[in-house]
């Protein structure tokens, strides 16, 4: 999945980037609201992480203009503000969910996760496809019974899959899952991740529409 | 209870006391003048008459031909020598007697009513006194005959007690209605007061508006402009706390989110390696300031009186909002179960202050109560909030002594010992309740915490 996180302190901002990136994620991290509004006009994020009081603006009001630019990347709110008044305007104004520091960085993770499931069309965290039955809330995989592993990025990639069950995928969209701005993405990385996929969770669960991309049956 | 002085009350006196003491003093000179003007005008009197009667008399004497003693009136005789009763041209006033002499001193003619009258043979013309009543006497210059005038009559004093009863009596009939109406006028006078007083007792840490009241009287114009410039100083102290309470929650969250997150995240890079315990513990002490500092800026926001509210609010999204965000957190998430019916949820709270009340609640239930059972949140018409969990009985006690701050329960789940006394005191701020019951109703164990809202004022 590709993250936009828009953050303007530093610490907080390192520390939510890399358990991003650990958790196999791709993520671009923005301090000001005129650089995120140029990421967004270039990049489709599959997830933003939005704080409110920015250096040069209000996050709700980068919020709005994305909803009304008909945007539909999920949004969560990560602020310090936890005003009843506030959060009901966040949520009010298309956000997703929302995070009020300090938060777990495993909270942050599940409701990235649940948002995404949301927007995956499968709110449900188990899902069962092609004999293969996943927990994208607890990232476990069972293949008959037994249980599989996967690398972050393997995960990344799966659940870009899963996105869209029964949908085509293309190559360039799982690389932007997995690779934030200035990252240098590896010719065959796609190809890789697919194949130990294959490897892990049976041939036919990945299948290849040549010339388009990858797709998961439902 | 000792009863307050009333002003209204100590002016009517003192000017009645002091109305009373001018009136008596203002008499006192009055009737010292009018004395005087009536022994004026009685001497005045005795003199005519002795003046009138001693001619007349002389003449009597001299036309009779009378020698001895000749008594005149109208009353008994009860003299042994009256030789002659036919003295009737010489006037009789019943106020004084008389007696005349000769030019040797011997009384030829006296008034009836002389006879009790001891008289010296030589008086001085003039006024003197004799035996305290007033006698004028005059002596004839040409025969050497005298009259001697005794007012027998008290009608001085008689003048003197009927002047002082003038004006003595109205003040005694008047005092109780001048009392009265000074006590009635100082009423009127005083009423600017009393809205005054009411204006001010309107005022509380959430009314600190400038006093509505308005052309007061010129005494009282500087009191209502001195309590005023307080009203505005202290709602601006007010709102510096209350704005330095949530600016501080606001700063506070970020470094400490930051410091959690960098540690959360470098104990995922550590794994279970050397050092990985010690950040654990760091981890967990980050946490547990966190929830302390949130506590306390929530007391100091509560403290600072922004509970209250004179607006009234439906709370029931606000309920929802946060028992979503709590079922949304993966560590409770699904325990909480709500049960709003077809009940509503207006109130005049502050919508913040009741999200902080109903987490602090319904977190407290899920730490403190049974692990592997729900926390029930039930909503009642006539706003109340029902928080329900199962577990270990609380004792009368221990239950008296919950909502106190830094107090805890028999648990050894973490917490501050400050959720259940901020619920509390928001709830009691707006005009509330708070009450705690265990167990809980309808079940053997278990707490309820009952959040009975304030009443819609009519």
């Amino acid at each position: 999945m590709r993250v936009l996180l828009i953050e303007d302190d530093n610490v907080l901002g390192a520390a939510i980037r890399d358990h991003v990136l650990s958790i196999g994620h791709a993520l671009d991290w923005m301090q000001r609201i005129d650089d995120a509004r140029l990421a967004i006009a270039g990049v489709n994020y599959e997830l933003v992480l939005l704080d409110l009081n920015l250096p040069d603006g209000r996050g709700l009001d980068l919020l709005r203009d994305m909803r009304s630019a008909g945007s539909k990347v999920p949004v969560i709110i990560t602020t310090a503000q936890d005003q009843v008044a506030v959060r009901i305007e966040g949520l009010n104004s298309g956000a997703d969910d929302y995070l009020v520091k300090p938060f777990d960085l495993s909270e942050m993770a599940a409701r990235i996760a649940a948002v995404a499931r949301r927007y995956g069309g499968s709110p449900a965290p188990e899902i069962t496809a092609a004999g293969v039955t996943i927990d994208l809330g607890r990232r476990t995989a069972t293949v008959d019974g037994e249980k599989a592993s996967l690398t972050a990025r393997a995960w990344a990639v799966l659940e870009r899959l899963l996105a869209r069950r029964g949908g085509i995928v293309t190559k360039s969209e799982i690389e932007d899952s997995l690779y934030a701005f200035g990252a240098e993405v590896e010719s065959n990385a796609v190809e890789v991740y697919v194949s130990r996929l294959r490897k892990k969770l049976g041939r036919d669960f990945v299948q290849t529409i040549r010339g388009l991309g990858y797709q998961v049956n439902a | 209870m000792k009863r307050r002085p009333s002003i209204a009350l100590r002016l009517a006196l003192g000017l009645t006391a002091g109305m009373a003491l001018l009136w008596v003093g203002a008499g006192a000179i009055s009737v010292g003048v009018m004395q005087h003007e009536l022994n004026e005008a009685y001497d005045d009197s005795l003199q005519q008459s002795a003046q009138r009667l001693l001619p007349l008399a002389v003449h009597d004497l001299r036309e009779r031909h009378h020698n001895g003693l000749l008594i005149v009136g109208d009353g008994d005789d009860d003299g042994d020598d009256v030789s002659d009763r036919r003295g009737r041209s010489v006037p009789h006033d019943p106020s004084f007697t008389y007696l005349i002499r000769d030019a040797a001193g011997q009384v030829v003619l006296r008034d009836l009513h002389a006879s009790k009258l001891v008289v010296p043979a030589h008086i001085p013309d003039g006024f003197g006194e004799l035996d305290r009543q007033r006698t004028f006497t005059l002596t004839e210059e040409r025969n050497g005959n005298s009259i001697v005038v005794v007012e027998t009559s008290d009608r001085r004093l008689t003048g003197l007690r009927d002047s002082i009863s003038a004006l003595g009596l109205p003040l005694l009939a008047l005092l109780p209605l001048m009392a009265g109406g000074i006590w009635l006028a100082m009423r009127l006078a005083l009423r600017p007061l009393e809205v005054l007083r009411r204006d001010i007792a309107l005022r509380d840490s959430r009314n600190l508006q400038p006093l509505s009241s308005d052309g007061h009287p010129v005494e009282l114009a500087p009191i209502a402009n001195a309590v005023g410039a307080l009203l505005s100083r202290l709602k601006s102290a007010l709102d510096a706390e209350r704005s330095f309470a949530a600016r501080s929650a606001h700063e506070l969250r970020t470094p400490i989110a930051g410091a959690l997150a960098q540690t959360q995240q470098l104990a995922a890079e550590l794994g279970n390696g050397s050092g990985s315990t010690r950040l654990r513990e760091i981890e967990a002490a980050l946490k547990r300031l966190s929830t302390l500092s949130e506590k306390l800026l929530q007391m100091a926001r509560v403290e600072a009186g922004f509970a209250k509210s004179d607006l009234e609010t439906d709370l029931l999204p606000v309920l929802t909002m946060v028992i979503q965000d709590i079922n949304a957190n993966s560590i409770w998430r699904g325990r909480v179960q709500v049960e709003t019916g077809t009940a509503t949820l207006v109130a005049p709270i502050d919508p913040d202050a009741f999200a902080i009340a109903v987490r602090n609640l319904v977190e407290n239930a899920l730490k403190h109560g049974a692990q592997d059972s729900p926390v029930q949140v039930l909503l009642e018409n006539g706003g109340t909030v029902r928080v329900r969990n199962a577990g270990p009985l609380v004792d009368a006690a221990e239950l008296a002594r919950l909502g106190q701050p830094f107090v805890r329960g028999a648990t050894t789940a973490d917490g501050s010992g400050l959720g259940l006394s901020i619920a509390r005191s928001i709830l009691e701020q707006a005009g509330g309740l708070l009450v705690l019951k265990s167990p809980s109703p309808d079940a053997i164990d278990g707490f309820e915490a009952a959040m009975v809202l304030p009443k819609i004022r009519p």
